[in-house]
């Protein structure tokens, strides 16, 4: 069994990347391997915000990445840098900026990118979803 | 299971200097990849090899100008970086029209740019631990 770093650098409906990201942390899980950490980066910290709707009749994909974090306790990482940059902000990061409110997604941690430097090499297998 | 290659690592830079955000997120992974002393190579191949052609100004487009984020390299331990021979001559550069000490305002040992081949590359990626494209 081998443990995994995925890393997802596209967001959300505009690109395979997260949705592919997404099915392949699945399938990995499915086939007893582990996650040894997600890592969110550039516009993939958009998989992160919690401002997103989608319609109805279409997958919620910060959702679904949310419950497998949590179904299997997942560190999921959320870059700061990239974060910041484009408005995903945790409660901490929004009072310190004096912004009007956080709008990531209970489950993921924004953190920087030692994180990855770490899970690059911790982990048996580096996987990276890009747009 | 145990990894069998080394911690190397390598990133892949193939958007020009004036992409969005690619070639920025690519240098700042590197350089925090050197902070932690894990020995990291950036290739610049494809368009990436325009981003160390000298004589560029961001500023004009009021974006920043990457020489002297090459020039502030040496600071982290990298004094080399590898360059597709095939791009440039694909872009019709050769090694005198890429970024010199000057531009890179560095009065340290200047960064060295150092051709390379397919098959060099593909040695360097076989040895490597993990490939990170941008």
């Amino acid at each position: 069994m081998s443990s995994f770093a995925i890393i997802v650098r596209g967001a959300p409906y505009t690109s395979q990347a997260s949705l592919s990201a997404y099915r392949f942390a699945n399938a990995v899980l499915e086939s007893g391997h582990s996650v040894y950490r997600l890592f969110f980066y550039q516009d993939g910290v958009y998989n992160a915000s919690a401002q997103i709707v989608p319609p109805q009749d279409e997958m919620h994909l910060p959702k679904a990445w949310q419950q497998l974090i949590a179904t299997h306790e997942l560190d999921a990482v959320v870059c700061v840098a990239s974060a910041l940059k484009r408005g995903v902000v945790d409660d901490k990061e929004a009072a310190r900026y004096e912004l009007a409110c956080g709008s990531v997604l209970p489950g993921f941690v924004i953190s920087g990118l030692g994180q990855l430097v770490d899970a690059t090499i911790t982990a048996d297998r580096v996987v990276t979803f890009s747009p | 299971m145990a990894n069998l290659k080394s911690d190397k690592v390598v990133f892949m830079s193939s958007t020009s200097p004036w992409s969005p955000s690619d070639p920025s997120a690519c240098m700042d992974s590197l350089l925090t990849f050197a902070v932690f002393d894990i020995p990291a190579t950036l290739v610049l191949h494809g368009e990436g090899v325009l981003q160390v052609v000298k004589n560029q100004n961001g500023s004009i487009l009021g974006l920043k100008t990457l020489a002297k984020t090459f020039g502030a390299l040496g600071l982290y331990g990298i004094d080399e970086v590898m360059v597709e021979a095939r791009a440039l001559q694909h872009y019709g550069l050769s090694m005198h029209d890429l970024l010199d000490a000057a531009d890179m305002e560095t009065a340290d040992q200047p960064l060295r740019f150092t051709s390379i081949t397919p098959a060099q590359l593909a040695s360097l990626i076989a040895d490597s631990k993990a490939v990170f494209n941008f």
